[in-house]
C-alpha cells in the first residue's frame, strides 16, 4: 500500500541528487571518510550489535515487541546514546516477513508476544558521537531447521554484496542480483516492503545532539534524506548513483513463517567494497537456557 | 538460623556497579527477592537465614542503594531499566534453567513482576507483599481515598525537595515512614529516609513517568501469586480478589493483623508462607521439606 503511492513519486524525481536550499543547510556536510570517520563508524555500530546480542540473549517466550524494543533503546542509552537515526524495532515470528503490515505505523513493535521456536528480529540506529550506524539482527529461541538453512544463505549473500557491489554498473543492478539470488534460493524478498523497497541507504556523521523522533525516526534521519535529496541516498532498484560512499546495508528475506537479515555498514571507497566489520555478530540461535 | 553475614556481592551491569546478596547453594531453585523503599537489600535477613538452605537467594540492592552506583537519569530507576539489572545479575548466577519465584516488599513488588512477566516459564511464583504493579496501582489512583492517602508520592515528585528533606531532616522523613507503616515497626529496623535514600527514591519519579504509558489491559500474570497483607499498612489497604484476579491468574491473598513491613515485623509467619507457597510451586525441584 505504502509503496503503491511511492513508487511512482520516486521514479518520477530518482534523479535529484539534492534539494539545493536543504543541502545548503545540512547539518553534516560530505567530505572524505577518515581513518577516524572509520573508527567512528565501527565503534557506533559495534555498541548497536551489542546492545541486540545482549538483549536478544535476555529474550525469553512471552517478551512482546515493545518491551524488547524498550530494552534496547534503555540498553543504549545507559551506554551514553542521546539520539537515534531510528529507534529499535522489534519483529516475531510472522511479523518478521513484515505479514499484514499495510501501513508504516505497522512496522512499529506491538504487544505482540514471543513464541518458543519462533525467529525474530532487532534492528536499531543510534548516533554515537555523531556517527550513524544501523544494524539488524536475527534470532529464535528454540529450533526451526529452515532458519538454520536461512542463516547459511545470509552467511553466502554477505560474503557476495562486496564483490556484487564491485562488479555491478549501478546500485540498482546490485538490488536487481540481490533480489534474484535470493528467489533462486526460494526466499521472499521482503526488504521491497520496506518504505521505497531500499536494500541499503547511506550513513553519515552528523553533529546534531537534540533527541527528538517521529514515527521511530529521529529527526536526523528525515533531514539528512531531505537535505541530501531523498533518493540518492536510498539503495532502491531504480538507484543509478555512484555507490561510494558508506551505506547500511539490509537484505530481507522471507521463509514461511519467518523473516530474517542483517544490517551493517558497507564502506565503498573508489569502488572498492568491504564490510566495515569483517566478522560481525548478526544472529543468535539458543534455547530458552542461557 | 545462622548468624553469620551474608555475602554481598556485584557486578558492572550497562555501566554502573550493581549489588546484591547472595546465599544458598547455586544451582538450586532462585528465590529472587526485591525490596522497597526506603530499604535495603538487608531487609529480607530474616527470609534469607531461613530459606538459604534450601535455595538459591539472590536479593539484589536497587539502583543507588548501598553499593549499587545511583543512575546518570531518573530512567535508570523505571521498572523497564531495573529488570534489565535483575536480568543481568540471573545470567550472572544461574546457569539459565532453574526455577525462579520472585519475592517483592512495597516498590520492589513492581520490580519482581516486572521480573516475572520477563522470565517467561523460568517463573514459577510471585509472592507480594504489601505491594502492587503500577497497573493495579493506577487502577487504585480512581478513589479519592488512596490519593490522600498516597499523599507523599507527589512529594516525591518535587525538583529539590525530598532530597533535601532526606539530607538536611533525616529524622522527618523516618517520622513519616513509621507514622504511615502501622504494626509494630521499629524505628531502627527500618533504613529510615535519611541520605542514603537520596537516589533510591527517584523510583518514584520514574514510576510515575512509566504510569502516564502503561497499558492496564497488558496480560495477567501466568504462575502461582502468594499477596501477603498486613492489615493495618497506612498507606495500601489490603487488596480485594477481584483487583488480584485483574492481574493474575492464580491469587491467594492472605491478610495478618501487621503493618507496611510484615516481613521484619512478622518476620517468622512471613517466612513460613513464603516456604509453604515454594513448596506447592515447585514440588520436587526443591530438596527438601521447607520449614523456617
Amino acid at each position: 500500500m505504502l509503496n503503491f503511492v511511492l513508487k511512482p513519486l520516486k521514479r518520477a524525481i530518482s534523479k535529484v541528487d539534492a534539494i539545493p536550499f536543504l543541502g545548503a543547510l545540512s547539518p553534516s556536510p560530505l567530505g572524505p571518510v577518515t581513518e577516524a570517520d572509520k573508527t567512528g563508524y565501527l565503534r557506533s555500530q559495534s555498541l548497536a550489535q551489542q546492545c541486540a546480542f545482549e538483549i536478544a540473549s535476555l529474550l525469553q517466550p512471552g517478551w512482546t515487541e515493545k518491551q524488547a524494543a524498550r530494552a534496547m533503546e534503555i540498553w543504549l542509552r545507559d551506554h551514553g546514546v542521546k539520539s537515534f537515526f531510528h529507534k529499535p524495532f522489534a519483529w516475531w515470528g510472522s511479523r518478521s516477513r513484515f505479514d499484514g503490515i499495510k501501513s508504516y505505523k505497522e512496522f512499529q513493535a506491538t504487544e505482540r508476544r514471543l513464541l518458543e521456536n519462533e525467529p525474530f528480529i532487532l534492528d536499531v540506529a543510534p548516533i554515537v558521537e555523531g556517527f550513524i550506524s544501523d544494524i539488524g539482527f536475527s534470532g529464535i529461541i528454540g529450533q526451526d531447521p529452515s532458519f538454520d538453512a536461512g542463516i547459511s544463505f545470509m552467511e553466502t549473500l554477505r560474503n557476495d554484496i562486496p564483490e556484487l557491489v564491485q562488479s555491478m554498473s549501478s546500485g540498482g543492478a546490485v538490488w536487481k542480483a540481490v533480489d534474484e539470488k535470493l528467489k533462486k534460493a526460494g526466499y521472499d524478498n521482503i526488504h521491497q516492503i520496506y518504505p521505497m523497497g531500499v536494500l541499503g541507504h547511506r550513513v553519515y556523521k552528523t553533529t546534531a545532539k537534540i533527541d527528538a523522533s517521529v514515527l521511530n525516526f529521529g529527526w536526523q534521519s528525515y533531514w539528512e534524506l531531505a537535505s541530501r535529496g531523498i533518493f540518492g541516498q536510498l539503495l532502491t532498484e531504480d538507484y543509478e548513483g555512484k555507490m561510494d560512499g558508506i551505506w547500511a546495508i539490509e537484505p530481507q528475506i522471507g521463509g514461511l513463517n519467518w523473516g530474517m537479515k542483517f544490517e551493517e555498514i558497507l564502506l565503498v571507497e573508489k569502488g572498492l567494497a568491504r564490510w566495515l566489520n569483517p566478522d560481525p555478530h548478526w544472529f543468535l540461535r539458543r534455547t530458552s537456557k542461557k | 538460623m545462622s548468624a553469620e553475614p551474608l555475602i554481598e556481592k556485584s557486578i558492572p551491569v550497562r555501566k554502573l556497579n550493581t549489588s546484591w546478596i547472595e546465599a544458598g547453594e547455586r544451582g538450586r531453585p532462585v528465590l529472587f527477592f526485591c525490596h522497597g523503599f526506603p530499604d535495603s537489600a538487608h531487609v529480607w535477613d530474616h527470609q534469607i537465614r531461613g530459606l538459604q538452605s534450601h535455595f538459591h537467594i539472590i536479593a539484589p540492592f536497587v539502583r543507588g542503594c548501598e553499593n549499587s552506583e545511583p543512575g546518570n537519569n531518573v530512567a535508570r530507576y523505571g521498572r523497564d531499566a531495573i529488570v534489565l539489572d535483575h536480568l543481568a545479575i540471573l545470567n550472572e548466577v544461574t546457569n539459565g534453567d532453574e526455577p525462579v519465584i520472585c519475592i517483592g516488599h512495597d516498590l520492589g513488588v513492581v520490580h519482581a513482576m516486572t521480573l516475572v512477566r520477563r522470565l517467561g516459564d523460568r517463573a514459577r511464583g510471585l509472592v507480594v507483599i504489601n505491594g502492587m504493579d503500577l497497573e493495579m496501582f493506577a487502577r487504585r489512583l480512581r478513589d479519592p481515598k488512596q490519593v490522600a492517602r498516597s499523599w507523599y508520592m507527589g512529594l516525591m515528585q518535587l525538583p529539590m525537595i525530598p532530597e533535601i528533606l532526606a539530607n538536611y531532616a533525616p529524622h522527618t522523613g523516618a517520622w513519616l515512614a513509621k507514622a504511615l507503616a502501622g504494626g509494630e515497626l521499629v524505628a531502627t529496623d527500618v533504613i529510615g529516609f535519611d541520605r542514603r535514600s537520596v537516589a533510591p527514591l527517584n523510583q518514584y519519579r520514574a514510576f510515575a513517568r512509566e504510569m502516564a504509558t502503561i497499558d492496564e489491559h497488558q496480560a495477567r500474570i501466568r504462575p502461582a501469586v502468594l499477596a501477603i497483607w498486613g492489615r493495618d499498612d497506612g498507606v495500601l489497604v489490603p487488596p480485594t480478589q477481584h483487583e488480584w484476579d485483574l492481574a493474575a491468574l492464580n491469587v491467594t491473598i492472605r491478610i495478618i493483623p501487621g503493618g507496611h513491613w510484615l516481613h521484619r515485623d512478622k518476620g517468622e509467619i512471613v517466612t513460613g508462607f513464603i516456604s509453604d507457597f515454594c513448596q506447592a510451586c515447585l514440588g520436587d525441584t526443591v530438596p527438601e521439606a521447607t520449614h523456617a
